[in-house]
């Protein structure tokens, strides 16, 4: 029978995975996608706590799930703005790579 | 069936992060992030929470993959350059935190409040999720921030991206 | 819960907000479709409306029942400080607009939006609010530090910062989740209720806070999550970079603070040797780096990671003088750095870059300036009589009476030294080296009155304090 914490499982595999891309991957565009798993991971662990809640009164009301439509908004809004400076960044310095971008030392 | 079901949108959302993060051609991995948000999406849906898995499709398949396909159409010329090697140094941080991630979630779950619901289909959850956001008590707050925070980006976005102005100095 | 009742919690974002849609229509108005050149009307708006919002601050008392929201002393107090540090920031900004390739208008109102957002977070007590008035924080500074696109710097700035933040948020979610399913409510009273209430913190709330601070620390730039502020700092526009280094920075104090004593509230001591070994390590690392610099922006930079730790070994302290401390620090923070920053603006204008060569010699170009930056140093470096000064010696003599900080005390004293060397270090630039640029330094009235306002005010807070403290101290008090 699958429980919570096959869920918190997951969810930590999948965070991983994402770092995993932020890490490795030079593309700023990849970076993002990585990024965007990161927070795909944070919410599936937001709306499984939800599911198995200890009910007050009988109810569990479903503020995990809003607060999951909170993050996929302002993760939206990341990604537009990130998009923006990423293109932006390629039309001036000819490149979308995090390791080009050197002008300022780390 | 739940069972199966899970084990299908998990092996869906950890092997499109998987290829995401490792494949060596950029679209590929897009495509492996459509793959992944696909799984998750469904993995809501088990947990019983119908309206985000949909919007989930529609937001994270349809829209931001698409906008990060457009991307990297606009923006790159040379095949990824992958530099897994370059970068080894980083998979034992990486893996160490992995562990640490995954060992967390079996040694938090005893002490989780959380112990009720099961799985299975439930009542749908729009109704409540839309009284919750205009619920003075609970997220308008946030929901009326949310709004300002989606203005802003679009005046910002737009008066970054305009073609022709170069810097002068 | 009526409207009025909201209106009297968030009257003062109520008001940021219409001031930002104002100004769009006023750009429009005025511009007639052109995108650059300086607005005078816009320009006017901006300040009569902060202005007037800053005033309206004043009237604010403490009210709500904690239910949606909270408007206590505190939170006023970081109100009045984010609407003053953005009037300060648009008054800087005056001088460096011509350089914008595009609107004008959108940066005053994407500076209004950072702020509306910063005075939502002073109020805020759920962590969904939290993490929305985050996001609006940082993204608008996202776009504001990449404000023109045409600059290499400016764009890798931009990138930089968005990968950091955006990580940094991913982290944050994550712990929130965790804190979500410990506590089963995003309040921070239920929260802490079951702090509390438990002989030994769950460890999921453990982990979810753990995580929370990594996103936190992003803002208050604390190591190991300080990456971000030595490139965004250099490459961002400089009013933007004022920005940063104050507001941003405030907000993360602000949160921290709230996550200290409102959140782990008794608990907090489970995490003094966390929060020690956080501001050990900022110390050394934001006072070592500043040491080689060779540009002022970046330099400050660094200066800014060594502030965040003397504001950790505060938090770590954990008491009611380190509250008293950290708001009295953050107010003359304010000031000192607005003054080195005008300056900054002023002295790049032909060059267009913060290099420190184009201070050498400033005492024999502008002798005002030269003090300016001197007293703005000094101050900073925390050389008595400048308010700077007396606000280090609160922080340690907090610590000091904690008694088990003692290590990090001693690091704080020896890095009071460190520090200055390398602020002395910029003066003896101003007033032994000969000057590379000889050209005429100019500056408009206004900003001469706000150099002067910065340096009146390090001086006279640092020979008679007791106002400033009594204010900072009235500020903490609804925190206890």
């Amino acid at each position: 029978m699958i429980q919570l914490e096959h869920y918190l499982y997951l969810s930590g595999l999948v965070f991983t995975l994402g770092l995993c891309g932020v890490m490795m991957r030079r593309n700023v565009i990849l970076v993002l996608m990585g990024v965007e798993i990161m927070l795909n991971a944070a919410n599936l662990a937001l709306i499984a706590f939800n599911k198995y809640m200890l009910p007050i009164d009988g109810i569990v009301e479903p503020k995990g799930q809003v607060f999951v439509f909170f993050t996929i908004a302002v993760a939206a809004a990341e990604v537009a703005v990130a998009l923006v400076i990423a293109v932006a960044l390629f039309r001036r310095l000819d490149t979308v790579n995090v390791d080009d971008v050197a002008n300022l030392r780390w | 069936m739940l069972d199966f079901m899970f084990i299908f949108f998990a092996s869906l959302a950890l092997l499109g992060g998987l290829l995401m993060a490792f494949h060596p051609n950029i679209v590929h991995s897009a495509f492996a992030l459509v793959a992944a948000l696909f799984g998750v999406a469904g993995l809501y849906w088990t947990l019983g929470a119908d309206f985000l898995g949909a919007t989930q499709v529609l937001l994270y398949v349809g829209g931001i993959t698409v906008l990060l396909l457009f991307a990297v159409m606009l923006s790159t010329r040379d095949a990824a350059r992958i530099s897994i090697a370059r970068y080894a140094l980083m998979a034992p941080i990486v893996g160490l935190l992995g562990a640490f991630l995954v060992t967390t979630g079996k040694a938090l779950v005893p002490i989780v409040r959380a112990a009720g619901g099961a799985l299975g289909p439930t009542e749908p959850t729009t109704e409540k999720i839309g009284n919750l956001f205009m619920d003075p008590t609970a997220f308008m707050l946030p929901f009326e921030i949310l709004a300002v925070l989606l203005l802003v980006v679009l005046v910002g976005a737009i008066t970054l991206a305009r073609r022709g102005e170069e810097d002068a100095a | 819960m009526n409207p009025a009742e909201l209106f009297d919690i968030f009257g003062t974002e109520v008001f940021l907000a219409v001031l930002a849609l104002v100004l769009i229509v006023t750009d429009l108005l005025d511009g007639g479709g052109k995108l650059t050149g300086a607005s005078e009307k816009t320009r006017f708006v901006t300040y009569a409306g902060l202005g007037a919002i800053l005033v309206s601050t004043f009237f604010l008392e403490p009210y709500g029942d904690g239910q949606f929201g909270q408007l206590d002393s505190f939170a006023i107090f970081f109100k009045q400080f984010f609407v003053a540090t953005a009037l300060l920031v648009m008054w800087l900004a005056a001088p460096y607009e011509v350089r914008f390739p595009a609107g004008r208008g959108e940066f005053s109102m994407l500076i209004v939006f950072a702020t509306l957002g910063m005075c939502m977070l002073a109020s805020c007590n759920d962590f969904a609010t939290l993490f929305v008035g985050l996001e609006l924080v940082t993204i608008t500074l996202f776009m504001l530090a990449a404000f023109r696109p045409g600059l290499p710097r400016s764009i890798e700035a931009g990138i930089k910062f968005v990968i950091i933040g955006a990580v940094a948020a991913g982290f944050m979610v994550y712990g929130i989740a965790f804190i979500y399913g410990a506590t089963g409510s995003f309040d921070f009273a239920v929260v802490h209720d079951v702090i509390v209430s438990s002989e030994e913190m769950p460890g999921a709330l453990q982990f979810g806070l753990l995580m929370l601070l990594v996103g936190l620390g992003f803002k208050l730039g604390a190591v190991p999550f300080h990456v971000w502020i030595p490139d965004v700092y250099q490459g961002a526009p400089t009013p933007v970079t004022a920005m940063l280094s104050v507001g941003s920075k405030a907000t993360g104090v602000l949160l921290m603070m709230r996550l200290v004593y409102s959140i782990l509230g008794e608990a907090a001591g489970q995490w003094t040797a966390l929060l020690m070994g956080l501001a050990f390590l900022t110390l050394l690392m934001g006072n070592l780096g500043a040491i080689p610099q060779t540009d002022l922006k970046r330099f400050l930079g660094y200066s800014g990671i060594a502030h965040a730790g003397f504001l950790m070994l505060a938090l770590a302290t954990g008491s009611q003088d380190s509250a008293n401390a950290i708001l009295f620090y953050m107010s003359t923070y304010l000031f000192a750095n607005i003054a080195a920053f005008l300056v900054i603006v002023v002295v790049s204008r032909t060059a267009d870059n913060a290099h420190m060569d184009r201070i050498n010699g400033l005492a024999n170009r502008s002798p005002f300036l030269a003090l300016v930056l001197t007293v703005s140093m000094l101050s900073l470096a925390g050389v008595p009589p400048f308010a700077g000064f007396f606000a280090k010696f609160m922080v340690l003599r907090a610590a000091v009476d904690h008694g088990g900080l003692m290590p990090v005390v001693i690091l704080s004293l020896v890095m009071v030294v460190v520090g200055l060397y390398y602020y002395l270090c910029v003066v003896k630039r101003i007033y032994m080296r000969e000057a590379v640029d000889s050209s005429v330094l100019e500056m408009s009235g206004w900003t001469r009155g706000l150099l002067l306002l910065c340096v009146v005010v390090m001086f006279l807070f640092g020979i008679y304090q007791s106002p400033l403290v009594d204010f900072a101290r009235a500020g903490a008090a609804s925190l206890f």
